[in-house]
């Protein structure tokens, strides 16, 4: 981490303004993101772990500047995105993609695949005009897809197939970064492998950095080197992979550590530690807000919001009973 | 349009070897025999049409012991009702043509911008549509004609007024449910431009309820054109078209009631065939590959 981090957010927090006031001032807010920081160093996955609504997607979204942050800064290469102007917002463009989960509505259904994949390249005018689909030929083969494959309509592939167009797309405009939100959970298992492992080998032979996003901590945590959960907004555990898997310090990551299926009738788990059915779409942000669900909630936790206490070690926990709490299962 | 017919073909194999109702294409026949009456106007028509022989005024058709040489007779000023309906055939079919075209462009551009942009821009652009929709239209064409005359281009532009909030309310609705989908923010990350991901990506993708609402809207238009003309505040004397010669040629109902019946069927032939021809594309584009 002492190197400069390709992309970076500071305290970045988003507010989406909800229904139901005649006065945009006045209007409900929804607090998608709180005060979250996370860097992200060239060449680094980090699995970012989260239930639904717990603003993962838009996070990866106010990382690629495709959405504006209500609060904070997102740094890439060390300059703010906001500052970025011109020839150089293109070139952030090219460097920041996405990939996403659903491989039905992420491929327009009028386009061939072949004018999908070369999208990129004709937007940057990357190669001269006649080369661009020999270029799109290769990015198939790279995502393991037959050249055939470019004169044929999306309805036409399944859905691994369609997932490995996606993919090719995002590689056309030569990224550095890349989101991927939830890019196997639409999938079946079997081709869930082979996404990962081809995720695995291009960031392996192209240097990539990953933002991987996941409800399923398993699904993504054999590709990730640091994970990050997420929990209402707030970011309230990170470390690396072992530290997060294995010492997990925040009742929340324990719990859904917990919950990972064993596919083995014959080993049984320690039941996972109970939790309250106290889920809110909006908590009360005054406090920790995972404290209503929490089975070790005490009345301090309802008080304060918990900071990210971040070890020697580079493991964070936003607990204040982090040292209290015994020792994982 | 073609190529977007072309893509949809393409994109549906199975489809494309379905034949096509008989009664469609009775439809598609009569609808190209109309159309090449207007475009050649010149050539079919037997007379100028607005050449009066005042000793041949309002003779019977042909084959009701008329003159040989006029089929559907004369109107009151000698005209031969053939040639004039031939004529206004054309004036009606390019007015209404060109009148639903700039309407549909108007409005699709309209409901584009304002349900891709959103926010303040969104709220000025419904709000222009809410006030069209609360203007009386008719007291708007008659004001409109009052202060910028009775000129062709006038009326045309009147007439392109009359439907563009439908477009606009109808491309709005669908650009909001197109726009969140993941393929328009994958342009987004690709760096497209606004230009590019509207007529890319949005507007291909909704040309099928759009293609369906021209071609519903089209006889509208029609009789639109027609009862203006027919009222008088439309094209004016001596240029022909189908409203007006039914206008004219009520006052002769009694005695020569074929000056009349002519241009309303034209008039009928027309706007039945669009309406029959787009409730078919409706439904025929209703069910299709959305997945």
């Amino acid at each position: 981490m002492s190197a400069q981090p390709l992309i970076a957010a500071e305290a970045v927090t988003k507010e989406f303004p909800l229904q139901g006031s005649m006065l945009p001032w006045r209007a409900h807010r929804f607090t998608a993101v709180e005060n979250v920081s996370i860097a992200i160093a060239p060449g680094e996955v980090l699995g970012l772990v989260g239930e639904s609504a717990s603003g993962k997607s838009t996070l990866g979204r106010i990382l690629l500047g495709l959405i504006q942050p209500s609060a904070g800064t997102v740094r890439f290469r060390g300059t703010d995105l906001r500052a970025i102007g011109g020839g150089e917002r293109r070139a952030m463009r090219r460097a920041l993609q996405i990939i996403f989960q659903d491989p039905y509505a992420s491929l327009d259904p009028r386009l061939t695949i072949g004018a999908i994949v070369r999208e990129g390249l004709d937007i940057h005018g990357i190669g001269a005009p006649g080369a661009r689909d020999v270029k799109v030929a290769h990015l198939l083969g790279r995502v393991g897809l037959d050249a055939g494959f470019a004169r044929r309509y999306p309805h036409e592939l399944s859905g691994g197939q369609r997932q490995r167009v996606g993919i090719a797309r995002a590689l056309a405009v030569e990224p550095t970064f890349i989101v991927g939100d939830e890019p196997v959970s639409a999938l079946d298992v079997s081709i869930r492998g082979q996404i990962l492992a081809l995720l695995a080998e291009l960031r392996r032979s192209m240097g990539l950095s990953m933002l991987l996003i996941s409800h399923d901590i398993g699904a993504i945590s054999q590709l990730s080197d640091r994970i990050a959960v997420l929990y209402a907004g707030r970011m309230i555990e990170i470390g690396s992979r072992s530290q997060v898997l294995r010492t997990p310090r925040h009742p929340y990551t324990r719990a859904l550590l917990a919950a990972i299926p064993v596919p083995d009738p014959s080993r049984r788990r320690a039941p996972p530690p109970a939790l309250t059915d106290g889920a809110s779409a909006s908590p009360d942000r005054a406090g920790c807000v995972f404290a209503p669900r929490c089975p070790h909630v005490r009345p301090a936790c309802t008080g304060s919001v918990p900071p990210l206490t971040v070890l020697e070690s580079g493991h964070g926990t936003a607990c204040l009973l982090q040292d209290e709490l015994p020792p994982a299962a | 349009m073609a190529s977007l017919f072309e893509a949809s073909a393409a994109a549906t194999p199975a489809r494309r070897r379905r034949p096509l109702p008989a009664y469609v294409i009775i439809l598609m026949v009569i609808g190209a025999v109309l159309v090449l009456n207007a475009l050649l106007a010149p050539w079919l028509a037997p007379f100028d049409p607005d050449t009066t022989r005042l000793l041949r005024r309002l003779r019977p058709p042909s084959w009701l012991g008329g003159p040989s040489e006029s089929w559907f007779g004369t109107d009151q000023l000698g005209r031969d009702l053939l040639s004039r309906c031939i004529y206004g055939l054309r004036t009606s079919l390019g007015i209404a043509l060109v009148g639903t075209l700039i309407g549909c462009a108007v409005g699709t551009t309209i409901g584009l911008i304002s349900g891709y942009l959103g926010r303040a821009v969104d709220t000025v652009l419904m709000m222009l549509v809410d006030i069209q929709i609360a203007l009386p239209y008719l007291l708007l064409v008659l004001v409109g004609i009052a202060v910028l005359g009775t000129d062709l281009s006038v009326l045309i532009l009147l007439i392109s007024l009359h439907s563009w909030e439908n477009y606009a309310r109808l491309v709005r609705g669908q650009v909001l449910a197109v726009r969140a989908l993941p393929y328009i923010e994958a342009s987004e990350a690709l760096g497209a431009s606004t230009i590019r991901i509207l007529f890319r990506h949005v507007l291909p993708n909704i040309a099928s309820p759009l293609l369906v609402m021209l071609t519903l809207n089209f006889p509208a238009i029609l009789l639109l054109e027609s009862s203006l003309s027919f009222l008088g505040i439309g094209v004016q004397p001596p240029t022909a078209s189908l409203g007006r010669m039914v206008g004219e040629g009520r006052h002769q109902m009694l005695a020569a009631w074929w000056l009349v019946v002519a241009p309303a069927a034209l008039i009928l032939m027309v706007t039945l065939t669009a309406q029959l021809l787009g409730d078919w594309l409706r439904d025929r584009l209703d069910v299709k590959t959305e997945k």
